[in-house]
């Protein structure tokens, strides 16, 4: 370990740092003006959307953004253990890194070297900083790794990662950031590719080893939640500034900042289920005042009928996994196991599971992406296989990634219309005419039906794959993860939209998602799944807060809560 | 209701900045370059015949051996005194036109077979990769030389040996992109929303794989400029008369000594139109991938 | 919390597949090797057949009828084209090819000895290229902006331009007969002297591609999350470049190799007879004019054998440096 540093004095100390991109022909502005510090064993979280400038804040603490490419104003100072990085040469900045401050990244499998073993990396890095030998290394992971609470450290610390669970390549990349004994630990998002019930052992883990070790934690997340969990203290960014900062329990209980306050709002979480969330541009352009925003009245939806719309019967979805020599298929791996769920007309209905759970197998089974291998679909009374075009098309589709689900080479008149051109071909005129009518619908700006796809925002976008769906008058929407892409002020947008278009037009909905809070707000009723199988169903309210199965309690035990966590404090 | 990522003013900012680097990215040096030594070459092939300044097949006598420049011969004279730039352009259309239709058989059925690879899984998929693989693990120049032996002198039989054996290259990059493609959730919507088979490839797929074909085409052309005068030098693929880059070479050889423009004129020619069509095929790697960042940002 | 244990196992999946799962890749692959090997034979039997009558070939042009007739018993060519076909197939089988129509040597031993000679030079300007290409490569690779590294960029992209039998003819002006340094022709096992211009010819063709693969190859690596992780825990450059970005982009490069080394083959058919160099690309091209059959057929099949084992030789490689390959089936 390094002498120098000693135990006074902040952990980390910014102040007034600016910091700009400097590309061919523009400079954007990543951060303006920002101050914050961080003591001995604390953990601070940094909130924030995409584009806040938080991850950019903590790249910047070990200096890892391209040099040539970052521009830093003078009169600032980052000091990380009483040494000003910005002045530390790279020599002096790699025995830092990874030794007294050590960093943990969003994505495990991508951050981790596919082609090493956790044992090469581990020991490379106790090698590197504390110059073991080989046998010493070996012995000091295993004992990492223990710490981890993995119960076969052997086996892990020999595997490649791609052997391993997203849950346990980030167990190995925490053990490796403790390896060293750091005095900091630089979290970048480090549960957000996990499942909800990965997530919570993971914060956990990373609390009580840092606890245990009195490591101070920054921790970079745009999950309040999250936050509330494990933190004690929390910034929270917005636009490259920090626009508020205190304890944890203040500024979530009583947020001083519009922004923050606007952030708070946009949670579906603690709202009245199916009630209008406020929005962050809302809130940012009428510049709000210091009262909390009037809780929004309950839009009167209409009630849903007892008629059933949707009906699945034993459905078995499998995958052919292997093949014999001549390409026939002999292994299966079954992703829907014998579900059965009935939806009726204008009734939300979600389905709530963790990844590889089936739901995405179902949805695409629903729209006739992948055919039924048990089991039987009517949709209004009739058999899904047996629809004709036009009723096949009253079932349409929203995905996940709106990057994805728009051809980049399209404008958009002709993106949200395309369904329109199935069977006949109707004017450029006539299509731009019902584009303009559509971009009204879902809020889109009607000027804008030239442009393409990458012109637009993410929750834009969004809007373009709604409008597409709503092009052909659908009945029923399969909704699958709509809102997991997007920033919570967008999502709360979306929301919005989505239970404005239900009130208008007597859409019925099956709502895919993984993400609690956002189920229990638009859903009638809930089904959970895991395993292939739909473990409950139910009313939403009775499901997501007196479950009945196992896997259910653990699901919601898992859930961060704002509430739950003040609850228990 | 306006997301709050960028500001509604901003719009028509992104539009102007967008059409700026559209403009800037054919501004590509190397795209320009590439260009324009590709129009030269293209008008000299077509109006070569309008250019040469000697018969390329009468010889004087009296002039062999010219050195570059003199007397009128542009780029020398070869042994049996016949003018090399009125020669080199004969050889230029031949190798051009042999290398352009070879090259298009190829598009055509690499890319056919590797469409149908990546949109029909099943048998179809299993026969394209079968054959690739088996052409694929066959050198074709040494197909080819055997087969342009057998079959004969000719541009046709040479053209068409090429044509049906150096295709899998189109192949596995249209397979691979074309899938890639279809996994894309705006072909799945297109799908569900009962938009055919057909007019997928044509509006969503085509498009998606447009540049990536246009760079193999441009890299592809080279290789087959190479494998063409390779096996003219060794004089399998011209018919027996015809003045080729790789003959004028194969006969240069001999007069290495006395007379070395007869080997480095038709050598030069051979690297400079190879170096132009892979710096083209570079260049609209870098505009292709360049826009693909500004579309993905 | 308890602690937890890892459900997706991807390490003892091996354990209890059977033996006949496990032997699948192998099966698979021989399976294509059959596919390809039957696709060679049958292909080159009816060119070969449309191209000339093998009993004239072996007769010479002024025989007369009851000469040709005699041959044509001799040899089995009086029989229907099928039936010949199959006994050819039967014996492709038994790996007969018949005797060479020219010398009456076996036709495969022929091809055989001649192949040792072209392999040696293969392998020595696949050597000689990846260790020039690799290193210079990586370099190139790892900060592609700066000047130098565009200048060298640029050269080696003109090089990529110049055919292999360019440089052969422009050594051979240079080092033979103008400095008279080396010999410009002939083969001799033990004289080295005749083996410098081959290999660097073929070295140069094919040194270009290997770098520029190379280089993308690392500057993609660069760009990785794991080279961000590396650094992050205080990695330096070089440690970057050599344990975690070339590792992985040695992948592409492996890949490139084999398809460099199939190229070869049809490449060494002009680099041989320019040197007039006795290996299988000068016997290729000396048996097709002469119509020698059962030499074009067994060269032919010796090849295929040759590119595909080199082809599984590169799969084998691909699981060797890319361990999320292993567990895999074919």
């Amino acid at each position: 370990m390094n002498a120098p540093s000693s135990a006074t004095g902040p952990v980390v100390r910014i102040e007034n740092l600016s910091l700009a991109f400097v590309g061919q022909d523009q400079v954007v502005e990543a951060l303006r003006g920002i101050s914050l510090h961080i003591d001995a064993g604390e953990i601070v979280g940094l909130v924030g959307e995409s584009g806040s400038g938080k991850s950019v804040t903590a790249m910047n603490l070990l200096r890892l953004l391209p040099r040539t490419k970052v521009q830093i104003p003078e009169g600032a100072t980052v000091n990380v253990l009483n040494q000003d990085v910005l002045k530390m040469n790279e020599t002096a900045l790699r025995t830092m890194r990874g030794g007294e401050v050590s960093m943990i990244f969003q994505e495990p499998m991508t951050a981790l070297n596919p082609v090493k073993r956790v044992r090469q990396q581990m020991n490379e890095i106790l090698q590197r900083h504390q110059h073991l030998d080989e046998t010493a290394a070996e012995a000091l992971s295993l004992s990492l790794l223990k710490d981890m609470k993995i119960s076969d450290p052997a086996r892990v610390y020999n595997a490649y990662p791609h052997e391993l669970s997203g849950g346990m390549r980030q167990r190995v990349m925490i053990a490796m950031a403790f390896s060293c004994k750091p005095k900091l630990i630089v979290a970048d998002e480090p549960t957000t590719a996990l499942d909800v019930t990965v997530q919570a052992q993971i914060l956990n883990l990373l609390k009580d080893r840092a606890k245990a070790t009195n490591t101070a934690v920054l921790l970079i997340t745009h999950d309040l939640a999250v936050v509330a969990q494990i933190c004690d203290r929390v910034y929270v960014m917005y636009k490259g500034k920090i626009v508020e900062e205190g304890a944890t329990r203040a500024v979530i209980g009583n947020p001083q900042h519009v922004y923050t306050r606007a952030l708070l709002n946009a949670l579906p979480e603690g709202k009245a289920p199916k009630s209008r969330l406020e929005t962050v541009a809302a809130a940012m352009i009428e510049g709000g005042t210091a009262e909390a925003a009037a809780p929004a009245p309950v839009r009167a939806s209409r009630p849903p009928s007892d008629k059933p719309l949707l009906e699945i019967v034993d459905a078995t979805v499998s995958y052919a996994s292997r093949f014999d020599m001549l390409g026939r298929a002999i292994g299966y791996n079954t992703a829907v196991d014998h579900v059965s769920l009935t939806i009726n007309e204008g009734e939300t209905v979600s389905l709530v599971g963790e990844s590889g759970c089936g739901k995405t197998s179902l949805a695409n089974t629903l729209v006739g992406l992948v055919p039924l291998s048990g089991g039987q679909i009517k949709y209004r009374g009739q058999d899904l296989a047996a629809l004709d075009a036009a009723t096949r098309r009253e079932i349409q589709i929203v995905f996940q990634d709106p990057q994805s689900s728009l051809d980049p080479r399209w404008p958009l008149w002709r993106l949200v219309t395309e369904p329109l051109t199935v069977g006949n071909s109707p004017g450029r005129a006539a299509l731009c005419a019902a584009a303009a009518d559509l971009c009204g619908m879902v809020g889109l700006d009607r000027n804008s039906i030239d442009r393409l796809p990458h012109e637009f925002s993410g929750g834009q976008r969004q809007r373009i794959a709604v409008a597409r769906a709503l092009s052909v008058r659908p009945r029923l929407l399969l909704l699958d993860e709509p809102t997991s892409a997007l920033d919570v002020s967008v999502q709360a947008q979306i929301l919005n939209l989505l239970l404005d278009l239900q009130a208008e037009h007597g859409l019925t909905y099956l709502f895919i998602s993984h993400n609690v809070s956002v189920v229990r707000h638009i859903s009638d009723r809930v089904a959970v799944m895991y395993q292939g199988k739909i473990v409950e169903t139910g009313a939403a309210e009775q499901v997501l807060t007196r479950p009945t199965h196992e896997y259910t309690r653990t699901l919601m035990d898992a859930v961060p809560s704002l509430e739950k966590v003040f609850a228990n404090r | 209701m306006t997301d709050i990522a960028p500001p509604a003013s901003a719009n028509t900012a992104t539009l102007d900045r967008y059409k700026r680097s559209r403009f800037k990215n054919i501004s590509n040096f190397e795209v320009i370059v590439a260009g324009i030594l590709v129009t030269i070459i293209a008008v000299l092939a077509i109006f070569g015949s309008f250019l040469q300044t000697h018969d390329p097949m009468q010889g004087d006598l009296m002039a062999r051996f010219t050195p570059v420049g003199e007397k009128g011969y542009t780029l020398g004279s070869d042994n049996l005194g016949r003018d090399l730039w009125s020669r080199m352009l004969v050889g230029l259309r031949w190798s051009m036109s042999c290398a352009l239709t070879a090259n298009l058989i190829n598009l055509a059925i690499g890319s056919t077979l590797g469409l149908l690879a990546a949109e029909r899984p099943g048998w179809p998929r299993t026969i394209s990769r079968q054959i690739t693989d088996t052409l694929q693990c066959f050198p074709f120049l040494v197909v080819a030389i055997v087969v342009v032996v057998i079959i004969g002198h000719g541009f046709w039989p040479l053209v068409l040996t090429l044509g049906f054996l150096a295709w899998p290259i189109y192949q596995r990059v249209v397979f691979a992109e074309a899938s890639s493609i279809f996994q894309r959730d705006y072909v799945k919507a297109a799908r569900i929303a009962g938009v055919g088979r057909f007019r997928i490839m044509i509006q969503h797929v085509l498009p998606g794989i447009r540049a990536s074909l246009m760079v193999i085409f441009a890299f592809h052309f080279a290789g087959l400029l190479i494998a063409e005068s390779a096996l003219s030098f060794l004089g399998i693929g011209a018919p027996l008369g015809v003045p080729t880059w790789g003959n004028i070479l194969a006969e240069g050889r001999q007069y290495m000594l006395r007379a070395p423009w007869m080997m480095l004129v038709p050598a030069g020619a051979i690297v400079i139109s190879v170096v132009t069509m892979n710096l083209a095929g570079d260049g609209i790697a870098a505009m292709s991938r360049k826009r693909g960042r500004s579309i993905d940002v | 919390m308890s602690t937890v244990v890892d459900t997706t196992g991807g390490g003892g999946a091996g354990a209890n597949r059977s033996f006949l799962a496990s032997a699948m890749p192998v099966l698979l692959q021989l399976r294509r090797l059959a596919f390809l090997l039957f696709f060679v034979t049958t292909l080159l039997f009816f060119l070969l057949r449309a191209a000339g009558d093998p009993a004239l070939v072996l007769a010479g042009t002024d025989a007369t009828p009851e000469q040709l007739a005699l041959i044509r018993a001799q040899y089995g060519l009086d029989k229907p084209l099928l039936v010949q076909y199959l006994n050819y197939m039967w014996n492709v089988l038994q790996l007969d090819f018949g005797k060479s129509l020219a010398s009456g040597e076996n036709a495969l031993l022929k091809v055989l000895d001649m192949l040792k000679r072209t392999l040696h030079l293969a392998f020595m300007a696949m050597t000689l290229s990846s260790a020039i290409a690799i290193p210079i490569g990586a370099w190139l690779g790892f900060r592609p902006e700066t000047l130098g590294r565009r200048i060298v960029g640029g050269i080696v992209f003109v090089f990529q331009g110049i055919p292999g039998y360019v440089t052969a003819l422009v050594l051979i002006q240079f080092l033979a007969v103008n400095l008279r340094l080396l010999p410009s022709l002939g083969y001799g096992p033990l004289e080295w002297k005749t083996w410098i211009i081959p290999t660097i010819s073929l070295a140069f063709f094919m040194m270009p591609q290997l770098i520029r693969v190379t280089a993308a190859n690392v500057a993609e690596a660069m760009r990785e999350d794991y080279i961000r992780t590396a650094r992050a825990y205080g990695a330096s450059p070089m440690q970057l470049l050599w344990r975690h970005a070339l590792p992985n982009a040695l992948l592409g490069t492996a890949a490139l190799l084999g398809t460099q080394f199939a190229m070869m083959m049809g490449g060494s058919a002009i680099i041989e007879t320019i040197f007039s160099w006795p290996g299988i690309g000068w016997l290729l091209l000396e048996s097709t004019q002469t119509l020698d059959f059962p030499v074009v057929q067994a060269e032919a099949f010796v090849i295929a054998v040759l590119v595909f084992l080199i082809n599984a030789l590169v799969d084998l490689s691909f699981r060797y440096l890319d361990p999320r390959l292993r567990n895999k089936e074919a």
